[in-house]
């Protein structure tokens, strides 16, 4: 991969929106606000109740997948009463786990960054498994810490594109469940992606 | 809602302008960039040839909406060569079971009414659907067995990025991102005039073209860089199409289009006929799209429709003049 001067011009664009500067507080009102307008359900929680709540959403459901989770996500997944929990990152290069995925009903990931003023998770991805869990599964709840909230998309590029060493494969953007309005224009959900979308900030330092 | 959208589709036009008059070199300049296998064809017909070269006969296809697939008939010339292919996208979907064209560029199947979806699709999925909701379920239970057995994934794409070589696309439904993470193989195909200068003016594009569109946001942005490891695509292939573009008169001023399809959805004509009034492209934008792409004679019959009214233009996020080119095009 010509990986050195792709990241180096990435490092030297002007991420700048003009006139669109938002502080935390700012930022979780808007992200909030936004995500939760197009469907998605948002929470602002403490480790603990994080864990109550994940407890909580996962009841009722026999299998879930999990992948890149911090120190700190991953301890909320410690005992969590799941019939089949796969961590995909411990399968990683296995040629069956596609076929062990199809019909898992949660994915439990945790984004890179979260954008404020379009509500959107931004996941870079390297091996796709991110992906199978932000778009595979029925139930998507995903984890993100305050340092990882940005006012915009391009403010989230920009902090990335500077420590970034290797450019991912890809970088998924989302902004709502899965959802079509192409019957008549009205809109259901979900199509093929995830019905329903948890964005869980935790509160505090992270990792 | 990205209240600089505005500005932004002022910086795509400009990022456009710097690329347009000088297509070849911009093509040059992205295959220099990008991760894959990189295929460059003048023609449509060509287009069809080199993605069955890649796939060859006998296999299955997971596909994604892409008006470039639409000017080749691509999927056409892949059944009759002996390939599965499922259309992935609803709309798409029901075109594909019906056998008709797309009536629009971003909601193709927008004249089809729920009555005549369920007829459709009822004996497909083999279930009795009662209203929309059943209906999308039972294409997402039915399509998620064809994600996962496809042997290869097509996509289109939006925008591309020169710098970076990266393509980007966008979906609210996630069929994007299933046909482009599970097979192993991915083709991409597009037109020339998707090519960015920069990473920054490809993303601005998208969001112009979402906001434009009337959908305000959409769901998922996928960014492609390259071939994943160890899961997802090992293999991309691009084929990138001319099919008329590279070109130096009136008609050039439409390659500024994004299709954002706002032209359309404004225009008096389209509202009372909608797909009947074009070839591949519809309405509006569509007879200039038409001219480039198509025969030329099938272009001036469809702009004698035209009322010149200007709604069009009004909309067009580009400025582009449409009435202008149509008067033209009726002039030829």
């Amino acid at each position: 991969m010509k990986v050195d001067s792709k990241i180096g011009i990435l490092r030297s664009e002007d991420w700048k929106v003009q006139g669109y500067e938002l502080n935390l507080n700012e930022s979780i009102k808007k992200f909030r606000e936004v995500f939760t307008l197009h469907g998605g359900h948002f929470y602002y929680l403490n480790p603990d109740e994080a864990r109550e709540l994940l407890v909580k959403l996962i009841l009722g459901y026999s299998s879930a997948m999990y992948v890149h989770l911090d120190s700190r996500t991953e301890s909320l997944m410690k005992g969590l009463a799941v019939k089949r929990m796969v961590n995909l990152e411990e399968r990683a290069g296995d040629p069956g786990l596609k076929n062990d995925i199809k019909t898992i009903e949660v994915g439990i990931g945790k984004a890179d960054a979260l954008a404020a003023e379009s509500g959107a998770l931004i996941f870079y991805d390297y091996d796709a498994l991110k992906s199978y869990v932000a778009f595979l599964p029925e139930i998507n709840i995903t984890f993100a810490s305050e340092d990882d909230l940005f006012p915009t998309v391009f403010d989230a590029f920009k902090k990335f594109w500077s420590s970034a060493e290797v450019m991912p494969a890809s970088i998924q953007i989302v902004q709502s469940p899965s959802r079509t309005g192409d019957i008549e224009y009205k809109i259901v959900r979900p199509s093929h992606g995830p019905r329903e979308l948890y964005a869980v900030l935790l509160k505090g330092d992270g990792p | 809602m990205h209240p600089y959208a505005v500005m932004w589709a002022s910086d795509v036009k400009k990022a456009k302008g710097k690329n347009l008059p000088r297509l070849p070199e911009a093509v040059e300049e992205f295959r220099k960039s990008f991760e894959g296998h990189f295929y460059f064809v003048r023609e449509a017909q060509e287009l069809n040839s080199t993605v069955l070269g890649i796939m060859g006969r006998g296999k299955t296809v997971v596909k994604s909406k892409s008006m470039v697939g639409e000017e080749s008939e691509l999927r056409l010339y892949l059944e009759r060569e002996g390939v599965n292919v499922y259309e992935t996208d609803l709309g798409e979907f029901l075109i594909q079971i019906a056998n008709e064209k797309p009536a629009h560029m971003v909601t193709p199947a927008v004249n089809m009414t729920e009555s005549k979806a369920r007829r459709l699709l009822e004996p497909v999925v083999n279930e009795k659907l009662d209203d929309i909701q059943t209906m999308v379920l039972a294409v997402r239970r039915f399509m998620r067995e064809k994600f996962f057995s496809a042997d290869f994934g097509i996509i289109g794409a939006n925008a591309l990025a020169s710098d970076t070589g990266s393509i980007i696309f966008i979906t609210n439904e996630g069929n994007g991102a299933l046909t482009s993470t599970l097979p192993e193989r991915l083709i991409v195909i597009t037109s020339v005039e998707k090519i960015y200068p920069t990473f920054v003016d490809a993303m601005k594009a998208v969001t112009a073209q979402t906001v434009y569109s009337g959908f305000e946001y959409t769901s998922y942005i996928h960014i492609i860089n390259g071939p994943y490891d160890r899961h997802g695509p090992r293999e991309i292939h691009l084929v990138i199409m001319d099919n008329g573009r590279i070109r130096d008169d009136y008609l050039k001023e439409t390659l500024y289009c994004i299709k954002c399809g706002a032209c359309q959805l404004s225009c008096p004509v389209f509202q009372v006929v909608d797909g009947a009034w074009g070839h591949i492209y519809t309405a509006a934008i569509g007879i200039p799209w038409t001219a480039i792409t198509g025969p030329k004679d099938k272009a001036k019959n469809l702009a004698a429709f035209c009322l010149e009214c200007g709604k069009c233009r009004e909309v067009c996020p580009m400025g582009i003049d449409i009435p202008e080119l149509i008067r033209k095009i009726k002039e030829s």
